[in-house]
């Protein structure tokens, strides 16, 4: 890939998809092709596809891929270009070795299948030169046609149509190089006024005319003559917005592709490389990029990268082997490759399918694109969405986490109405958020969505102006004197197992954890008191959480610890256990005895597998010693991953055995004190957690290998469907698979080559839009005779004729009749084993795939 | 919309200084804190009015960085005005602006009339580059001076409308040959054919030569 490629943003909207059903014509005698896209009265858009061949025959494609083939005029010579018109006329162009030019005009509104499509105008001319480009439009009955040639002359038509086609021409010399594009832009200035402009691109110049009447044309605008810039190829990109956009010819040269406007040039788009074809399919600019031939294949590779310009960022970019071109339909674009094997699954002609807008959108945030995400759902009319709220939300979610804060807030707001509040201020909780919480909640009380407890939020918010934002200053004494001053005595109650709230929830903690370190450093004596006085007038419920913050400070925690202890002797046993941890980490620095330890462990409130534990990990072999007699009563471990682990730290650990026979729920605790302490090695407790993971992994595999198997089910289903959908059979029944009178009346013809006369179907009945189904394979008919037949008559001859006769007159006119019938004999089942239902065999395939 | 003059700008400058912000705020009068990077070449047009007289201002946003200066220097020819932008806060973009003029020159016409900018003066308290200095580096090579802020649209609207009047006061004084259009300067169909300015018939490169079938 070329380097300026790399340059630009890259995501995938689009995927490229075999269309098996289309019958094709041979590839290789294709000489041109052209396609036109029409509006039908309802409003429908309906297209129309030419393939022009080498034996002058032209095959005309409906929007159902329905083709009708007929021979040109002249249908000796190749036809060098073809254009169509949004009418559906078609111009074709043959040339002959002295250069003879025949345009014919063919009317395609008038094509039938025996006849083909009537020649309504031609014309013959003499030039010199071979003929390289053709287009063609109509506008109010007026018909502009340009042909260009190698020699850089074009003929130009402008009038309306007659048989004559040169009457309105004129030939005009536009430059001395081959010209290799012509379009044309008509301007509405009023209702009845307009200006047809005409883009001439030659290789080394790019031109703009006015046109006038009788192929005539008034100035000539010089937009582009780079003699050391070829252009390659060129398209148009209709104005989205004619009042307020300029149509624009888009060029490709080598280093880029180029915009040009009537008034000049315009942007440019820097994608490196021979451009093939260019086309322009809604908001995208498809480029077909010449791929460098390697040294291992001998194939010519093409690059076909989508640009979506306005968003300014490639959507798809895919390298493909035998590309011959693109066909560009409004919103459609096709992809014709000449790939010689030809089998059910592989074809000539492929789609470019879009996803649809919800995969775009995860694909889009998925790498982070939230305004291009916001932009596409803008295109599609959904700005005020829940789909839009909810990008929105997500992308203020990422701005939180870069600490755009400002701009979340924006994005923040605008989901107001679609995202529920506490999603957004659950966000917003964090101190340092207050403002921006309180600039939510005001936006939020602005709007009609907010709730009595939004008010109370703001007014809490509001009052709370003393607390710091993002000028915090962790040495600022006022920060100090408002925390110190919370007073809450409830270490009581959570020594009786009520946690009671923590003051102001954990903001305070979180001031603390963010700005602790640094005020410890910066004045240690200071916060040390400061930390004290918090500690005595706060709950339990944050205490230890306080003493991460002060981890070089033992001494200091241990005796603060001891003194709660002291004043509350009931408190919470986790304190008691911190205490032993701070203890023997002082122990371990010799700092006190193992007397002063041994007395602490005769406390009662400490719990016996979490003394061993402790002491174990900090090798205090006297505390485990003491506590030696009472493992016997200790809970085996029985848990699996459990087991494994304690094992394997008792053949490491031979001595310490009884110290790992503890409960289960103890395991979480030996691995998280395992990796904090250097005796026990955090590589050993590596395979019990690899072994999980590797297990997920396994099992994500498998599933992964699923779903692609299921992918490639439906893929071979949905090409079945088509094949179904697009391959319409024929076949002519004599008789109706109901009453079995020949079909010389009203019938209905059903693909599964079941018939049945219109009547006998009850056709009539069927309101429009319910779908017909046939009532033979459906099993909803069921011939028999009346059963009284058998039972009142011993008459051969008379239940024969009873049966016959009914068999006429009864079921061909009596619409109940079969409702009220039962299957009886087998010779009247509908469902004949006497003539074999092609579709059998892809019933097969279907069941196969089911 | 009609005019009386089409004038082409091109924007030039290093990478990341602001120039696609400058468009934007011209353009749409908004700002987008977040920029991809311009791949290639941006446009953008606006109608002003300049003495009484429609003016459209077609602007092209180049790519500052090095890997589409090729691109860039293709634009400079049909331009009649350069916005210069270099970055206050970062010195070095204001070192490279003498190579970024003497490529302008180079390869533009004569009369292009060249606009220094010093954009991102909202943020005074980054700033690397004094305004005495942009002052000094315009008055040196001629150019005319402007410090903006695409984020606060400072002087944004001044930068293009003054580039536009000198442009304008060029044209009065029949220093640009407007009838090519190489230099960046079409006339409208609005244009009064009083004004002495106004060339022969069409102000066309010559039409092509043409002959019946």
């Amino acid at each position: 890939m070329n380097s300026t490629v790399l340059e630009w943003k890259k995501v995938n909207f689009f995927d490229i998809v075999g269309l098996p059903f289309v019958k094709f014509p041979n590839i290789e005698e294709i000489t041109c092709h052209c396609f036109n896209l029409t509006k039908s009265e309802a409003g429908e858009s309906n297209n129309t596809l030419v393939f022009c061949d080498k034996n002058g025959q032209l095959h005309v494609y409906f929007p159902n891929w329905e083709c009708i083939s007929f021979k040109s005029q002249h249908c000796q010579r190749h036809i060098r270009q073809c254009a169509l018109t949004s009418n559906n006329l078609l111009a074709t162009v043959t040339q002959d070795a002295t250069f003879v030019v025949h345009i014919d005009i063919y009317d395609l509104k008038k094509l039938s299948k025996k006849q083909g499509a009537p020649l309504i105008a031609s014309a013959t001319i003499n030039t010199t030169s071979p003929t390289t480009c053709i287009n063609a439009v109509i506008e109010d009955k007026i018909l502009i046609l340009a042909l260009g040639f190698e020699n850089g002359d074009i003929l130009l038509h402008y009038g309306k149509l007659n048989r004559f086609i040169l009457t309105n021409s004129r030939r005009h010399s536009i430059s001395a190089h081959a010209i290799n594009g012509i379009h044309f832009d008509i301007r509405r200035q009023s209702t009845d006024k307009q200006t047809t402009y005409m883009f001439v691109t030659c290789v080394d110049g790019v031109f703009c005319f006015t046109i006038k009447e009788k192929g005539a044309i008034d100035q000539k605008y010089i937009l582009d003559n780079n003699k050391h810039a070829y252009n390659h190829c060129c398209t148009m990109r209709k104005a989205s917005n004619a009042e307020l956009d300029d149509s624009m010819l888009v060029v490709g040269r080598e280093d880029a592709i180029y915009c040009y406007t009537r008034d000049g040039r315009g942007p440019c788009y820097a994608i490196e490389g021979e451009k093939k074809c260019l086309d322009w399919v809604g908001h995208y600019l498809i480029v077909v990029v010449q791929s460098p031939k390697t040294f291992f294949s001998d194939k010519t590779k093409v690059t076909l990268i989508v640009v979506d310009t306005e968003n300014k960022i490639i959507v798809f970019s895919k390298q493909l082997e035998d590309f011959l071109f693109t066909i560009s339909e409004n919103e459609v674009c096709y992809i014709i490759t000449n790939t010689e094997e030809r089998d059910n699954s592989c074809t000539n002609i492929f789609k470019l399918q879009q996803y649809n807008t919800n995969t775009k959108i995860r694909l889009l945030i998925e790498q982070s694109m939230y305004n291009i995400a916001l932009q596409l759902l803008s295109r599609e009319a959904l700005v005020s969405s829940y789909d839009t709220a909810c990008v929105r939300f997500q992308y203020g979610n990422h701005l939180v986490l870069k600490g755009d804060m400002g701009r979340a807030v924006i994005e923040y707001t605008k989901t107001i109405g679609f995202i529920k509040p506490y999603d957004v201020i659950s966000k917003l909780l964090f101190s340092r958020y207050t403002e921006y919480l309180k600039e939510y909640v005001y936006e939020l009380l602005k709007s009609n969505h907010s709730k009595n407890k939004h008010l109370q939020l703001f007014k809490l918010l509001d009052q709370n102006k003393c607390k710091p934002k993002n000028d915090f200053n962790p040495g600022n004494n006022v920060f100090f004197n408002t925390t110190g001053n919370v007073n809450l005595d409830t270490l009581l109650n959570s020594a009786n197992g009520t946690q009671s709230k923590s003051f102001e929830g954990n903001e305070l903690l979180h001031l603390h954890l963010e700005y602790g370190p640094e005020s410890l450093m910066k004045n240690p004596e200071t916060y040390l008191k400061i930390v004290k006085s918090v500690i005595i007038g706060n709950t339990t419920k944050n205490i230890l959480c306080f003493f991460s913050i002060l981890s070089e400070y033992n001494e200091f925690c241990a005796k603060l610890l001891s003194e709660i202890i002291g004043s509350y002797p009931t408190c919470d046993e986790q304190l008691y256990d911190y205490l032993l941890i701070l203890y023997l980490g002082l122990w371990r620095d010799k700092k006190i005895t193992t007397d002063f330890v041994l007395d602490f462990l005769n406390n009662g409130r400490l719990r016996l597998e979490k003394v061993l534990i402790i002491c174990r990990l900090y090798i205090f072999l006297n505390g485990i010693k003491q506590f030696h007699k009472n493992l016997n009563n200790a809970d085996l471990v029985t848990d699996g991953g459990s087991d494994k682990c304690v094992h394997s730290l008792i053949k490491s650990y031979p001595d310490l055995n009884h110290v790992f026979e503890l409960r289960t729920s103890s395991l979480l605790m030996i691995l998280n004190s395992g990796f904090r302490n250097n005796s026990i090695q955090a590589l050993q407790l590596k395979p019990f957690i690899r072994e999980s993971i590797v297990q997920n992994i396994l099992d994500s595999r498998n599933e992964l290998q699923t779903i692609e198997n299921l992918k490639k089910k439906i893929k071979k289903a949905d090409s079945t469907l088509s094949l179904y959908i697009n391959n319409p059979i024929e076949f002519r029944n004599s008789t109706c698979d109901i009453c079995r009178q020949s079909l010389n009346m009203q019938s209905v013809y059903f693909l599964c080559q079941h018939s049945f006369h219109k009547q006998c179907l009850i056709y009539n009945k069927l309101r429009r839009g319910e779908e017909a189904i046939c009532v033979a394979c459906s099993g909803e008919i069921h011939y028999s005779p009346d059963q009284n037949v058998y039972l009142e008559s011993t008459d051969t001859i008379s239940v024969i004729s009873k049966v016959i006769s009914m068999g006429i007159v009864e079921v061909a006119t009596n619409s109940e009749f079969s409702r009220n019938i039962t299957p009886i004999k087998q010779p009247y089942e509908i469902k004949s084993t006497t003539s074999r239902n092609p579709f059998s065999s892809n019933v097969n395939i279907s069941e196969g795939i089911s | 919309m009609s005019y009386a003059y089409l004038f082409k700008y091109i924007i030039i400058g290093d990478t990341g200084v602001g120039k696609s912000c400058l468009l934007l705020q011209f353009t749409d009068k908004r700002f987008q804190p977040v920029h991809d990077l311009t791949i290639g070449v941006e446009f953008g047009a606006r109608m002003i009015t300049i003495d009484g007289k429609q003016i459209k201002l077609q602007i092209w946003d180049t790519a500052g960085q090095e890997a589409f200066r090729s691109i860039t220097r293709s634009y400079y020819r049909g331009a009649a005005g350069a916005l210069l932008v270099y970055d206050i806060t970062r010195r070095e973009t204001f070192n490279h602006l003498t190579t970024w003029l003497e490529d302008a020159r180079q390869h533009s016409n004569s009369n292009m009339v060249i606009m220094l900018i010093g954009n991102k003066s909202d943020l005074d308290s980054r700033r690397e580059v004094k305004k005495e200095e942009g002052e000094a580096f315009a008055r040196e090579h001629g150019l005319v001076f402007m410090e903006t802020s695409a984020r606060t649209a400072a002087n944004v609207e001044e930068a293009f409308i003054n580039t536009a009047k000198e442009i304008y006061e060029k044209i009065q004084e029949g220093v640009f040959d407007i009838n090519n259009e190489a230099n960046g300067i079409k006339i409208g169909q609005q244009h009064s054919p009083t004004n002495p300015s106004l060339p022969g018939s069409g102000g066309a490169a010559g039409a092509a030569n043409s002959g019946c079938c």
